[in-house]
Order: structure tokens, then C-alpha cells, then sequence
């Protein structure tokens, strides 16, 4: 059942404004019940909300939780970084739409009631580009179903690429205010160009120039992701034998989080292939 | 092989990264600077607003409050910060 938060969504999306009227009407259309979200109760549809308990603020409450957002820090959007906002989201999106569109085409074409051995062209003349795959249906979706790996070979460094080019703007930034002094002796030796900032000690770089630090166990995230980008682009996508040595030496903080977002362990370094 | 959790771990310690960053900023870079850079983003987006003299400082602080709301920069700095634009 709906709680906390996400009821109040509901209850948001349910009862909405009209347009140049405050008051807020619900949207059963076919009834009409005419209730506005105080007295939402009154609606034999979607009077069920009205009794539900309120959000717990409590702790271990509803994760979304207003305390929650409100706790979270305000980022400020200056021209970089609205621009790494939109490439990035632009990228998880289409990556997303391509990881769902293999294997919907994969289910499709094992699922279609025509023959397996018909080839793709004679079943889907229509599609532009449809000759370069003149596969057989049941061999385009063995090939659909291995697509996964290719995608994520192919999106890691794009994903960091657009990330490495938001940490160059951080550092013309820096630059600009005159925090990257030529005279001074870092620890992380200052570039001339900040695109000549290599990926791998660029965020030592920024903290540096700002006398602060990276939460290190995000570091060590972003470093495990950055060394199977170099196996992906330098070695065809062999794990090579630092790999491994790296993944099991992380932290258990590290390692555990990662297996958190990834919802898997670094499979590919256990099978020795990326 | 890779699978696409490993795809959403980049994407995830990326953007967790990206917020790191942008927090380092506010804290390291002076306010005379974001002041300027307020004004020069603002112009950037809006030259011919940015150019009606009467009304520049409200729109200013307008586009301030919205985008870098949490420096809360004051009249005075924004003011500053359009003098050397």
C-alpha cells in the first residue's frame, strides 16, 4: 500500500489544481464527488487515501521522507555543471532505453510466431538498415540477448568521459579565482592545460587546489570503475591480472558498496573478461 | 561480462562524486567570484535582459536565488559582480 511520501504524491497527482481556480478538485471524472483534498474522504474512488495512517518522521521512517530531503545539500548550477547535468542524465537515459531495447527485441523475436529460420530482412523489410543484419530470428536474438555486455563496454567510458570533462571545468573554475597558483609546489604537479589532468589523479587534483578531500571510499568507487574503463579501451576488455588483485584489496566499505549499486560483484573480474 | 549494474555503479559513484565537487566549489571559490560569475552566466542567457540597466539587479537576483541559491549572495556583491562583466 501507498505510505508516507509517495501517498502524498498520489494524493497530489489525484486531486489537481484547475486551471485559474485555487481550489483543487479530484479526478474522478465519472463521479465527480467534487471533493478537494481536504475532504477527500468524501470520494467513493479514491476516498482510501483520506484513511490512510500519516507519514512516520520517526526514525527508520519512510525513506522519502520530507526530513530527508530537506537534509540533503543544495548543489548551486552554475554553467558547467547544468551542462554535465543535462550529458549525464542524456546518457543514462539513452544507455537505459538501449539496455531495455535489447531485450525487448530479444523477447520479441523468441516469442514471434513466425519461423526461427526465417531471416530478418524477409520478416522486417521495413526497418531502415534491417540488410546488415541478415540473421535468421533465432540468431538475432542470441545476439540481442548477449548485447548487455557490449552496451556497459561501451557506456562506462562515455559515463566517465562526461564526467572528466564536468572535474576540467571544476579546475578552469579554480584557475579563474587563482586557487591553481603556477608558483607553488603541489603534491599533485599543476598542468598547463586542464584537459592534460589525467582521470586518474584528477580528483586528488581538485582537492588539493581546494585543501579538502573526496570521501575516500567513492575515491576508491571511482578508481575500480576508472581501471575496468582502461581494461575496456586499452586491452579489449580482458580483467588482465591487477584487476582482480585491485577488487579484492578494496575496502569492505568499498566493496560492499559497490556490490550495492552494481545489485552484482564485479563479475568480470572473476571471470577474467570485461 | 559486464551487466548493466555495473554500468548504474559508474553512473551512481559519478554523480555522487559530481555533488562532492560541486560542494568543494562553493566552500573553496571567493564570493567575489561567484558573484561574477552570476552576471556573466546571467548575461550569457539573456543578453538583451541582462542589458535593460533599470531592471538588471532584481532580474540578478532573481537568477541568483534560483541557480545558486545557496551561496546567498547580497545586492552588494551582485552589484560588484555586474561592475566586472
Amino acid at each position: 500500500m501507498f505510505t508516507g511520501y509517495c501517498r502524498w504524491r498520489l494524493v497530489k497527482t489525484l486531486v489537481r489544481v484547475q486551471p485559474g481556480d485555487p481550489k483543487k478538485a479530484c479526478l474522478c471524472r465519472p463521479f465527480s464527488c467534487g471533493a478537494n483534498r481536504a475532504h477527500l474522504h468524501l470520494c467513493p474512488i479514491f476516498g482510501f487515501l483520506a484513511q490512510l495512517k500519516p507519514p512516520d518522521a520517526g526514525i527508520g521512517g519512510p525513506s522519502h521522507s520530507n526530513e530527508r530531503l530537506r537534509s540533503r545539500p543544495v548543489r548551486v548550477k552554475f554553467p558547467a555543471y547544468r551542462r554535465y547535468r543535462e550529458a549525464r542524465i542524456a546518457a543514462s537515459d539513452s544507455l537505459m532505453a538501449l539496455f531495455i531495447g535489447a531485450r525487448l527485441g530479444g523477447h520479441v523475436l523468441s516469442t514471434a510466431p513466425a519461423d526461427p529460420s526465417a531471416r530478418m530482412p524477409q520478416i522486417f523489410g521495413l526497418i531502415p538498415g534491417i540488410d546488415r543484419v541478415n540473421r535468421t530470428l533465432g540468431d538475432a536474438a542470441r545476439l540481442l540477448g548477449e548485447a548487455e555486455g557490449h552496451l556497459a563496454s561501451m557506456g562506462i567510458p562515455y559515463v566517465l568521459a562526461v564526467h572528466g570533462e564536468l572535474l576540467v571545468a571544476v579546475i578552469e573554475m579554480l584557475r579563474e579565482d587563482g586557487r591553481d597558483d603556477p608558483t607553488r609546489a603541489w603534491t599533485i604537479p599543476r598542468r598547463t592545460q586542464p584537459s592534460e589532468v589525467s582521470l586518474d589523479v584528477i580528483h586528488e587534483y581538485v582537492a588539493e587546489r581546494c585543501r579538502s578531500a573526496f570521501p575516500p571510499e567513492r575515491l576508491e568507487l571511482f578508481h575500480l570503475a576508472r581501471r575496468v574503463r582502461n581494461r575496456i579501451l586499452h586491452f579489449g576488455g580482458e580483467a588482465g591480472s591487477r584487476l582482480p588483485g585491485d577488487y579484492r584489496g578494496m575496502s569492505t566499505v568499498a566493496k560492499a558498496d559497490w556490490e550495492r549499486l552494481a545489485a552484482v560483484r564485479l563479475r568480470s573480474v572473476e571471470e577474467k573478461s570485461c | 561480462m559486464l551487466t548493466e549494474g555495473e554500468l548504474i555503479a559508474t553512473l551512481a559513484v559519478t554523480h555522487r562524486l559530481a555533488r562532492a565537487a560541486n560542494l568543494m566549489l562553493v566552500q573553496t571559490l571567493s564570493r567575489e567570484y561567484w558573484a561574477t560569475l552570476v552576471a556573466r552566466d546571467y548575461r550569457d542567457i539573456n543578453p538583451q535582459r541582462f542589458g535593460e540597466v533599470a531592471n538588471r539587479l532584481r532580474r540578478l537576483k532573481s537568477h541568483a536565488l534560483i541557480l545558486y541559491g545557496p551561496l546567498g549572495l547580497t545586492d552588494a556583491e551582485l552589484q560588484a559582480g555586474i561592475a566586472k562583466v
